[in-house]
């Protein structure tokens, strides 16, 4: 009993372990418990929607004589496509039957789409879009069905017709029907740009932009928005005079969604919206840029708004800085750079990425804007920092700032704070990895190169010892076997112009056991003397 | 004063203890039969000089088993029964045990006070026993007692606070007074060992109730010289003991060490560094280890509170992060001393300093990293092996704690030089670098350079395949890890793992039938890996999984025809059939119907041939593949309701293993969903065992909410022929609806809320079941507690948003479906509650619970407001 008490004995077993059933379960449990509330969800959704529609004409069963009192299921979708095509069929169980194929359709998982498809049902579907203005309910079911099957099929729906009926629908008396039809709209219009265009060709643009103006339910001008968003997508982008019209229109509905609640799946809608709106010539940009969104950007940023968001923004502020220097420093003079930080620090690669790629479209920029961004130290540590350690894709974006940075004619001030955030060590290193792209390569050894040059000429010992420190002579000395002449030449002219003369010092300390500095941080409160002298603790 | 003994009682001992269960079960049912009688004819034989020895020290023994049984209950009871006799009764059976507390052969003192310290756990919390103390006193004070009576009163009083402690019970400050004069008399220096070691254990015990002295500063400091005398004691056992009172003070009155920790700090690692002794050498390093756990917990707390606005009531000191620089290089010396033939469950000088590290690395986070990193880097390429090792270690223990920022550039840097210790030709080292990639592919994947992914996933492929079991298994937990760090809730059509996919679980299976497979966890780590690869695969390698499953299908068969003739064989058949299990059920997740159709006859065959054979820790997984086949075949699986019904029933009856109740509670919830009406014919029985586990008063509690929210899947299910259990189903749930409790802690609001969101879950299945049903109006007469129960909701402080959502769809359905059947409910729902549930649901955080609370606002308005 004596050790029973003891804390030690529940210590072992945690060392060196390695994974048990327990850690499999534990995951695995995640997954069923995820799947499980979401078809329980699903499950309610299902039962309350049908309520809701159901209290005109409270009578589920009145195609007694297909279904016996039964719920239907894939079997049943002949029987209840002849309900839906056949002439004799009364208006109730029209609905009736189109509600049944809906619900069938709202499973998450294998919706029997071809199922219907195949029963040739479709033609009639579309018919019924616009058979009879009146029949709210009918119209309303008949898009819904129409949206599932545009999930995994939307070729057929608009062979069959469905876009004109399902255009003018935007803008039917019923607010279910509007948002039902945009929604469906949406799911066709992401199918791709052949799909898109042939919505296109019945002009929606006037008809969203009146539900955006006067919205009548949160979840409406979401679907709305996911709609414009996908009508925007793809290239080509769609004419300008189509949708230059909506532009300060979304800019007033992203100033109600900041207003209201927090809705961020709109809000993302629209963002992508924008980005796509925003990618093209200077005259574009301007339209774009007239809306001040530039500065409601900026804002969301600093206020760190979840990262899905992140991702549009980037991307519509990256094209703006890409227009001319009028439109990049409008960006810059809003802010921009006191969000970088926050960016370059993401959780997402993607937005990491994105947002070393805007930064490249500045250093591209005038020599102003460039020196600018030079002088931004926070900001060019942690793109040194990307270029060294990160995923390949963002490391090559952040690297290409660099160069472009030392190609821009002012690249003669930019050597010395470049080497002061440690850039000529990034540029090493990407000389390490798996590099394919040779122009790239070259890119950087141009780089290396000026700066090497400015060492020589303005500095008495020169930058070829922090080139050698870096691992660069070596790496650069084995670009000698590459395959590509120009690579080749570049790496001869580099050893032989600025290191040849220069003695090696083998006795440099490796770079990681230099850096201690940057950890002299942290510590509340230094209690022992450094040298070992006895502590003494005066807590 | 030989009492006379039952010599009957004598012989029926010794039987038991040569093992004889038809003995001690006579004894059992004698003692239920007659407790006092039973307990008196015990202490006889104990204080008869004259009886068999063996006789009389299991005699005592059973006296302690009376209250510390091997079941809980039965103890339970026996206290009771105790409580429950007069005081002369219990004075019969105590005063002969204070006697022979004194009786000088030790094995007979030793037994007393292992049996007065159960009977005085009972009676000091009620103070009850008076003369316990004081006699205990004069044992260890008066010298005529010798060594071995005040050793076992010590040991008696040591025993006895750690009972109290179990039992949940305090004792008042007089009696610690008494307990703690007995106690800091005996640790003395001038005591022999044997005294000062039961004293120190009885210290280390008794610290929880010493509250108030703690608070005094002169008694405080006396307990605490004490102890740190007692460190430096000749004899190692009596060393060991006096560092794990000082980690119990550590633990239990942190606020008090400031004065005190110079000379802790000295101590411990003047005993770390010279002890002779590797079990004082951990109890000195447990100190440090425990200590940053309270600090982690105290910075926690601070970051909790802050949140709120509010003071912590202690603060954490930091004396860990000013240790670090000095205490850390000194625990660094204790990676160097490997064993290499140590019991895998040994606890080592060496692990014991690791353990340390990584806790301190976890409670100081970036401080660590500098005193670290130039250990690592003179060392990681050491020619000597141990320093190599120690190294990697090192590494390890400070890959969690310290920020991204800054130990992601190290991770960076170690992968390719970890790499090659792969191949190191110490398998110590070899295991070490297989397990440093595996923690950093749990902690810091990203920082795994891109270029050198797939020369890692190639080295571990490559250990996977050849390395020894320790580095297998190290290897394929490494992959098990990576996998993780691919989870995502959306459908991925491709990712990084795919093109690796095929090799791995080639590699992988492969390894997991060597026959060196039991060894070092091997098999299971293999076998986890492959189904955790399986959940995170992306889209492009489906085909290659649906190949995949009729080749682990025919596996499952044969495990059915493998040898299980030892305890071994069997046992390594349940671990495959679990492990078989476990893949088959993240195959389904991930396969169509069209895919899996054709082998699901096999795959059932298999699970349920292994759910009749009875092993709790499988049936588990066995339970929640039938769920996932369920999801996937949906209104098909009814075909096997008949042969499976049994065996569900038996998992749901297993109130013994409550997970596995569990578990299998959530499996028929998600066969109703599947195959609906068709679940109806087997209603009767299932609902008979689950009304059954909401009745029992011994089952898990966290049994209750899962089959609660079960009676709204079988409910939404079946429809109207739920009625015939309405009536039932909606007592237990008003019942489970009302618990209330005192004495609120943040354990007990947990549960509550999950039982409220089970009761809630089940009233929205039943009203929807029976609505489907056309049978709706007989929920009529429950609506009005169904809308109090909200109301109780509506002003509850400690509901959390899960009840929130689930409350505000129900009054959603009450409104759209009950009004038009109750015209009057209009005005129930007309009220302050219902509107404070809307408003509260519709500023959520959570989409989801935003919606629902959209929709029913929308609902509760049309139903007022209609005429």
């Amino acid at each position: 009993m004596l050790s029973e008490n003891s804390r030690i004995t529940n210590r072992s077993g945690n060392f060196k372990r390695t994974v048990g059933t327990t850690d499999g379960r534990r995951s695995r449990q995640q997954t069923t418990l995820h799947i499980r509330k979401q078809r329980k969800d699903e499950q309610l959704r299902n039962k309350r929607s049908q309520v809701h529609i159901m209290d005109e004409n409270n009578n589920i069963m009145s195609m007694s004589n297909v279904l016996r009192g039964r719920k239907a299921t894939v079997a049943d979708i002949p029987q209840l496509a002849t309900v839906i095509t056949g002439s004799q069929s009364t208006a109730v169980d029209k609905l009736e039957a189109t509600k049944c194929l809906r619900r069938l359709l709202c499973k998450e998982r294998n919706p029997p789409v071809n199922d219907i498809l195949n029963c040739g049902v479709l033609p009639h579907l579309v018919y019924n879009l616009t058979a009879d203005p009146e029949d709210y309910s009918l119209i309303f079911e008949t898009a819904w069905v129409l949206t599932n099957v545009a999930t995994t099929n939307t070729k057929e729906i608009l062979a069959e017709g469905a876009a004109g009926p399902l255009v003018n629908l935007i803008v039917h008396d019923s607010p279910d029907v509007r948002e039902q039809s945009m929604w469906c709209l949406g799911n066709i219009a992401g199918d791709g740009v052949e799909a898109r265009d042939e919505i296109l060709r019945h002009s929606p643009f006037p008809h969203l932009k009146r539900n955006l103006e006067k919205p009548s339910t949160l979840s409406l001008l979401q679907h709305c928005l996911w709609c414009i968003s996908n009508l925007c997508r793809g290239e080509p982008s769609p004419d300008r005079s189509m949708t230059d019209p909506i532009v300060y229109e979304l800019a007033i509905t992203m100033d109600k969604l900041l207003g209201v609640s927090d809705n961020d799946e709109a809000l993302n809608d629209l963002l992508w919206a924008f980005s796509y709106l925003s990618r093209g010539d200077e005259a574009t940009i301007n339209h774009v840029m007239g809306t001040g969104i530039h500065f409601k950007l900026i804002t969301l940023i600093k206020k760190k708004r979840p990262k899905v968001l992140m991702a549009p923004i980037v991307r519509i502020l990256g094209n703006f800085v890409g227009g001319n220097d009028n439109q990049t420093d409008c960006v810059i003079s809003a802010g921009l750079f006191d969000c970088i930080p926050n960016l370059l620090a993401s959780t997402s690669a993607n937005v990491r990425k994105e947002t070393c790629w805007m930064l490249s479209n500045i250093a591209r920029g005038s020599p102003e804007q460039a020196s600018q961004l030079l002088k931004q130290r926070q900001i060019m540590e942690s793109l040194v920092d990307r270029a060294s350690h990160d995923w390949w894709v963002v490391r090559t974006e952040a690297i290409y700032v660099i160069t472009s940075l030392l190609q821009s004619n002012i690249r003669t001030s930019v050597v010395v704070p470049l080497l002061a955030v440690g850039g000529l060590g990034s540029l090493v290193r990407f000389l390490e990895g798996p590099c394919a792209d040779v122009g790239l390569v070259k890119d950087v050894l141009e780089a290396i190169e000026t700066i090497l040059d400015f060492g020589m000429k303005n500095t008495e010992v020169g930058f070829t010892h922090m080139l050698d420190e870096y691992g660069g002579i070596a790496l650069i000395d084995g670009l000698q076997e590459h395959e590509n002449e120009e690579i080749y030449g570049m790496a001869v002219r580099i050893l032989e112009n600025y290191c040849g003369a220069e003695d090696v010092d083998e006795n440099l300390a490796p770079t990681a056991d230099s850096d201690t500095g940057a950890f002299a941080f942290g510590v509340k409160k230094q209690l022992f003397d450094s040298d070992g002298v006895p502590p003494s603790f005066e807590f | 004063m030989a009492a006379p003994y039952d010599t009957q009682l004598e012989q029926l001992l010794l039987s038991a203890a040569a093992g004889d269960k038809n003995a001690e079960q006579q004894f059992n049912l004698a003692q239920e039969q007659n407790f006092l009688g039973s307990l008196q004819s015990l202490v006889n034989i104990f204080v008869a000089d004259g009886a068999n020895p063996m006789a009389r020290q299991l005699g005592g023994l059973m006296i302690k088993n009376s209250f510390f049984a091997k079941s809980e209950e039965v103890a339970k009871i026996n206290q009771k029964r105790w409580e429950q006799l007069d005081a002369a009764a219990r004075d019969s059976i105590k005063n002969p045990l204070l006697q022979a507390l004194r009786n000088p052969e030790r094995v007979v003192s030793h037994t007393a006070a292992q049996a007065a310290a159960e009977i005085a756990a009972i009676e000091l919390p009620y103070e009850e026993w008076p003369a316990f103390l004081p006699s205990l006193l004069e044992n260890v004070r008066d010298p005529k007692y010798p060594d071995s009576v005040k050793a076992a009163s010590l040991e008696c009083l040591g025993y006895s606070c750690d009972r109290i402690a179990t039992l949940d019970k305090v004792v008042d400050e007089k009696t610690t007074d008494g307990m703690l004069n007995v106690i800091i008399d005996g640790i003395s220096a001038n005591r022999p060992n044997q005294v000062r070691l039961a004293a120190a254990a009885a210290l280390r015990n008794s610290l929880g109730f010493a509250e108030k002295n703690m608070e005094k500063p002169e008694e405080c400091t006396a307990i605490m010289n004490a102890i740190m005398e007692a460190t430096r004691s000749q004899d190692p056992q009596v060393r060991m003991m006096a560092y794990e009172a000082i980690v119990q003070v550590a633990v239990l009155y942190y606020g008090k060490l400031q004065e005190f920790m110079t000379n802790l700090y000295q101590l411990t690692t003047t005993t770390i560094q010279s002890d002779t002794e590797d079990n004082v050498v951990k109890s000195a390093i447990e100190f440090w280890t425990s200590l940053c756990e309270v600090e982690q917990d105290l910075i926690d707390e601070a970051q909790d509170l802050q949140a709120r606005g509010l003071q912590p009531e202690t603060t954490c000191m930091q004396y860990v992060a000013a240790a670090t620089t000095h205490l850390v290089p000194i625990l660094v010396t204790t990676l160097t001393k490997q064993e290499e033939n140590a019991d895998e469950d040994e606890f080592t000088v060496h692990m014991a300093g690791q353990l340390c590290l990584t806790n301190i690395a976890q409670t100081v986070e970036d401080v660590i990293v500098p005193v670290l990193v130039p250990f690592i880097q003179q060392n990681i390429q050491s020619p000597e092996w141990r320093l190599r090792d120690a190294a990697i270690m090192a590494f390890i223990s400070e890959l969690e704690g310290p920020s991204q920022a800054t130990i992601g550039p190290y991770v960076q840097q170690s992968v390719p030089i970890l790499l090659p210790l792969l191949n190191d030709e110490n398998e110590i080292v070899r295991d070490s670098a297989a397990h440093c990639i595996s923690r950093i592919c749990l902690l810091h994947v990203q920082y795994i350079p891109g270029e050198l992914f797939p020369a890692v996933m190639q080295a571990l492929d490559a250990k996977i395949k050849e390395g020894s079991p320790k580095v297998a298994s190290q290897a394929a937990s490494a992959i098990f890890n990576l996998a993780q760090a691919f989870r995502s809730t959306e459908e991925q059509e491709t990712n990084i793992l795919s093109q690796y996919m095929q090799g791995l679980l080639t590699s992988l299976l492969s390894s997991a039938d060597r026959p060196d497979g039991d060894e070092s966890n091997l098999r299971v780590a293999c076998m986890e890996a492959i189904s955790e690869l399986i959940s995170v695969a992306a889209q492009d390698v489906r085909p290659m999984l649906s190949g995949a499953l009729p080749e682990f299908l025919s596996r499952f068969e044969q495990t059915f025809n493998m040898s299980v003739l030892s305890p071994e064989e069997k046992n390594r058949r349940d671990q495959i059939q679990g492990l078989l299990s476990a893949v088959i059920q993240s195959l389904y997740r991930q396969l169509d119907k069209p895919t899996v159709a054709p082998h699901t006859d096999r795959a059932m065959y298999c699970l349920m041939q292994v759910l009749s054979n009875k092993s709790s820790n499988i049936q588990e997984e066995c339970f929640s593949a039938i769920s996932a086949i369920a999801d996937v075949i949906e209104a098909d699986f009814a075909t096997y309701m008949d042969q499976l019904i049994p065996l569900l029933l038996a998992g749901l009856k297993n109130f013994s293993a409550y997970q596995v109740c569990i578990v299998a509670v959530g499996t028929v919830g998600d066969i109703s969903r599947n195959i609906e009406g068709r679940i109806q014919p087997y209603c009767d029985s299932i609902m008979a065992v689950l009304i059954e586990c909401l009745k029992d008063q011994s089952i898990h509690r966290s049994v209750k909410p899962p089959v609660l929210s079960c009676f709204g899947d079988i409910a939404m299910a079946i429809g109207g022929a739920f009625q015939p259990y309405l009536q039932l189903s909606m007592m237990m749930l008003m019942q489970a609806g009302s618990t209330k409790v005192e004495n609120v802690d943040d354990d007990i609001i947990d549960y509550l809320n999950m039982l409220r969101e089970s009761v809630l879950e089940a009233y929205v299945g039943i009203i929807q079941g029976l609505r489907d049903g056309n049978v709706l109006q007989e929920f009529g007469q429950y609506v009005g507690p169904v809308l109090h129960f909200l109301s109780d909701i509506a002003q509850d402080p400690h509901r959390d948003d899960y009840v929130l959502s689930k409350a505000v769809g129900l009054l959603g359905d009450i409104a759209m479906t009950m009004t038009p059947i109750l015209p009057q409910l209009k005005t129930e729902l007309n009220q302050p509650f219902a509107a404070e549930i809307v408003r509260e649901a519709i500023s959520s955080a959570d989409q989801n619970t935003v919606e629902t609370a959209q929709w029913a606002s929308q609902i509760l308005n049309q139903a007022i407001n209609s005429s």
